[in-house]
């Protein structure tokens, strides 16, 4: 009994290692693949390849569906390609997530001026502005 | 995009005005927490021409004088700067002056920047080194807050002089300070002001305070200096560093308080006027802080935390038009600063200018949120 008792947390303990290991390894995979995504998604829109780029963003955001970044380069190349109403919805995914995102409302903000709706944008802009987190000043 | 031309200059010509009329020197303002007489951190990274590794750490040479500039390619006044220094190197070639310059556009550098910057080094014939500030580290760590900053700094690295912008007073400013140092002006001038030199373990307890308040520390940042003035009580930068961790943690009755000490402590800073302005506004006493903001200004006007605040209190009495001006001084001095652009957002919208709103608003996002 005694003997069972002390085998168990080590093999407990081993269990939930190889578990980690397994995960970070995974993740690990996922994060490159993403990141590898996000640079050919950069080199395909520069050379004016939209519809590619966006097509590489999409698998992207797939693999991860909360990360802003690629979820933010989606919207603004599918802005950039007029498909409005896909990026509308990319961000109302991320805006679920974080509401007062400052990216995400300056990009619904674009939309709304697409749109011809100055109204929103500027309420949408203003609210982007408050955003604490955004990129530090110059 | 630019906030166009207004009306004539009322504000800046007061502050110009008072700039010439004071007897004052114009006191180092090019930086938020180093004044005259304070040890600069060293400057160090790989010069763009020939790789060679520069630090503006004290080299052992008697009676050097090191000129430090924060530039950029997009600022004029830069590149005026730079072709002056390289001349001054020319005139005096058997003194000791060095001169180092640091590009700061890095944080959000544009592709070609490098060849961009290598090109003007050849165009000018700039003979030093100029280096690039990647993740302005160094811009931050000095508090840069206009460009061109100049730091002139003696022997042993302490700052003689670090004037904001490029205007002609600074440029005297500047000529004076570097003949000076090298020992060229051997009269005192009656207007040069006896530099400060503060206790030493004051001045390593601000630059702990300093680096904490940059980690987002501002509790344990503000027991450090407490403690340097304890250590120093003549010593007026941690008063101002106090004033602004103050302000951050809320307490403006008390951050108004340490911008008045630091001010009586040192009535030729800026810096301390200009925290002081920004006091009065957080206590919404509005008028009072145009009044310590304008002063600010009198004293070093480039000083674009002023200008940025003062449109702020303008636009706050809704006198949008003079907000607009300040803000066009500012916008000339650092046109990549996404607050002067939202400033602008916000007095188009005051004056109900919709469309001018959000052009100005989007430029300040698009700086903030840049294309990856």
């Amino acid at each position: 009994m005694r003997e069972r008792l002390r085998k168990r947390p080590l093999r407990h303990f081993l269990l939930a290692g190889i578990t980690a290991c397994l995960f970070l390894t995974a993740f690990g995979e996922i994060s490159d693949q993403v990141d590898r995504s996000f640079q050919e998604a950069r080199g395909l829109a520069a050379e004016g390849k939209l519809d590619s780029a966006i097509g590489v963003l999409e698998r992207a955001v797939l693999l991860e569906p909360r990360s802003p970044g690629p979820n933010h380069f989606l919207a603004r190349l599918l802005i950039e390609a007029e498909r409005l109403d896909q990026a509308d919805s990319t961000l109302a995914r991320l805006l679920e997530i974080r509401p007062d995102d400052g990216e995400s409302l300056y990009l619904k903000g674009l939309i709304a001026l697409a749109r011809q709706d100055s109204t929103a944008a500027v309420e949408l802009f203003e609210r982007a502005l408050t955003d604490p987190r955004a990129g530090r000043r110059r | 995009m630019r906030a166009p031309t207004l009306q004539p200059r009322l504000l800046l010509g007061i502050a110009l005005c008072a700039a010439i009329l004071n007897s004052f020197p114009s006191a180092s303002a090019a930086f938020k927490h180093i004044s005259d007489g304070m040890t600069i951190p060293e400057v160090k990274g790989s010069a763009l021409v020939g790789g060679e590794t520069i630090s503006s750490g004290p080299t052992g040479i008697e009676g050097e004088v090191t000129v430090v500039v924060f530039w950029a390619t997009w600022s004029r006044r830069s590149l005026e700067l730079l072709n002056d220094l390289e001349a001054m190197l020319r005139e005096h070639p058997d003194h000791p002056l060095r001169v180092i310059a640091i590009n700061v556009e890095g944080e959000m550098a544009e592709e070609g920047l490098r060849e961009r910057i290598l090109q003007l080094a050849e165009e000018g014939g700039f003979s030093f080194p100029v280096l690039m500030d990647d993740r302005l580290e160094i811009f931050y760590e000095f508090g840069v807050i206009a460009v061109p900053s100049t730091a002139i700094v003696d022997d042993r690295g302490v700052l003689l002089h670090g004037p904001a912008g490029y205007s002609a007073l600074a440029k005297d400013g500047i000529r004076d300070a570097i003949e000076h140092g090298l020992g060229l002006l051997v009269e005192e001038s009656s207007e040069r002001r006896a530099v400060y030199r503060p206790d030493k373990d004051a001045g390593r307890r601000f630059g702990l305070a300093l680096r904490l308040t940059h980690q987002g520390r501002p509790e344990r940042a503000l027991k450090q200096v407490d403690q340097a003035i304890e250590a120093d009580p003549g010593f007026a930068a941690p008063q101002i560093l106090r004033g602004e961790l103050l302000l951050e943690l809320g307490r403006v009755d008390d951050a108004l308080l340490a911008y008045q000490r630091a001010h009586e402590l040192d009535d030729s800073s800026a810096v301390a006027l200009a925290g002081w302005g920004r006091a009065l506004m957080a206590a919404s006493d509005f008028a009072s802080a145009t009044e310590k903001l304008l002063a600010a200004l009198a004293l070093e006007e480039s000083f674009t935390p002023a200008l940025l605040d003062l449109s702020r209190c303008h636009i706050r009495a809704s006198r949008f038009d003079e907000a607009l001006a300040a803000l066009e001084e500012a916008l000339e001095l650092n046109p990549s600063d996404p607050h002067v652009y939202e400033a602008i957002g916000h007095a188009h919208r005051g004056s109900g200018q919709i469309a001018k709103a959000i052009e100005a608003y989007r430029a300040a996002l698009q700086l903030r949120y840049p294309r990856p």
